[in-house]
């Protein structure tokens, strides 16, 4: 996991992304312009999810919706943070200090 | 809609490079829709077959009569079907516009395997830059 986590509780994880991976992972996205990929940005929020109930490294099922609000550039310091609903369904959003940056919710397979 | 001549590489028309760019040739376009496959035979993870669809999605809406321009922005994905893990193979994208709302455009975006497998399928929400929507 590219994700180090900084909290992890029951309910709520939170985690940060070294710069070296933002930048890695803004490569070819844009040259000149880089910011992380939006499907980059569901995926560090399944990640996290993931850990949270239990399940790195499993790929969600579905992803009910994200929404993207403004970009995340690689020099900036992102945080994902992670919130349970239930035994399958996260809450997840991507942090740049106080702002919101990208949110959504996110489903694992049932019958776990 | 005009009858325009496409580039066979959709590379000329997305401001996305390797390792970003996950789209290769343009294959189909009809006004409404477009099937494009991926560049290389991967494997590809499950965010690189959701970001292929976003690709798509994004050709579409640029393709359109006064759609955006390279410089536009995913503003929203959602009902994504993972399908998949991941996987290994050409893979074919496909995205179908379903309505233009100011400057937002809607596109049903899908990824399957050579056999026609669906391996993801989402509803990407396509956005000009702040300040040209």
């Amino acid at each position: 996991m590219l994700l180090e986590p900084l909290a992890l509780t029951e309910e709520t994880a939170v985690a940060r992304l070294p710069r070296r991976h933002a930048e890695t992972l803004c490569e070819g996205h844009f040259p000149g312009d880089p910011f992380l990929p939006a499907a980059t940005l569901v995926w560090l929020m399944a990640e996290l999810g993931a850990l949270l109930l239990g399940r790195s490294g499993e790929a969600p099922a579905a992803i009910e919706h994200a929404t993207f609000r403004q970009p995340v550039r690689p020099d900036e310091p992102v945080e994902v943070v992670a919130r349970r609903l239930g035994s399958a369904r996260v809450d997840a959003e991507i942090r740049v200090g106080a702002t919101r940056r990208a949110g959504g919710r996110l489903r694992f397979a049932a019958g776990r | 809609m005009r009858a325009r001549v496409l580039p066979e590489h959709a590379a000329s028309l997305l401001r996305h490079r390797p390792p970003a760019l996950v789209l290769g040739t343009l294959r189909r376009f009809d006004g409404t829709a477009l099937a494009c496959d991926s560049r290389g035979a991967g494997p590809w993870a499950w965010p690189a077959l959701l970001e292929g669809t976003a690709q798509a999605a994004g050709l579409l809406a640029g393709l359109q009569d006064g759609g955006p321009d390279n410089s536009a922005v995913i503003a929203e994905i959602r009902d994504v079907l993972v399908r998949v893990d991941g996987w290994a193979g050409v893979v074919r994208f496909e995205a179908i516009l379903l309505r233009r709302v100011l400057g937002f455009w809607r596109c049903r975006a899908s990824a399957r395997g050579e056999a026609g497998a669906l391996l993801l399928e989402a509803t990407v929400t396509v956005a000009a830059p702040r300040g040209r929507r």
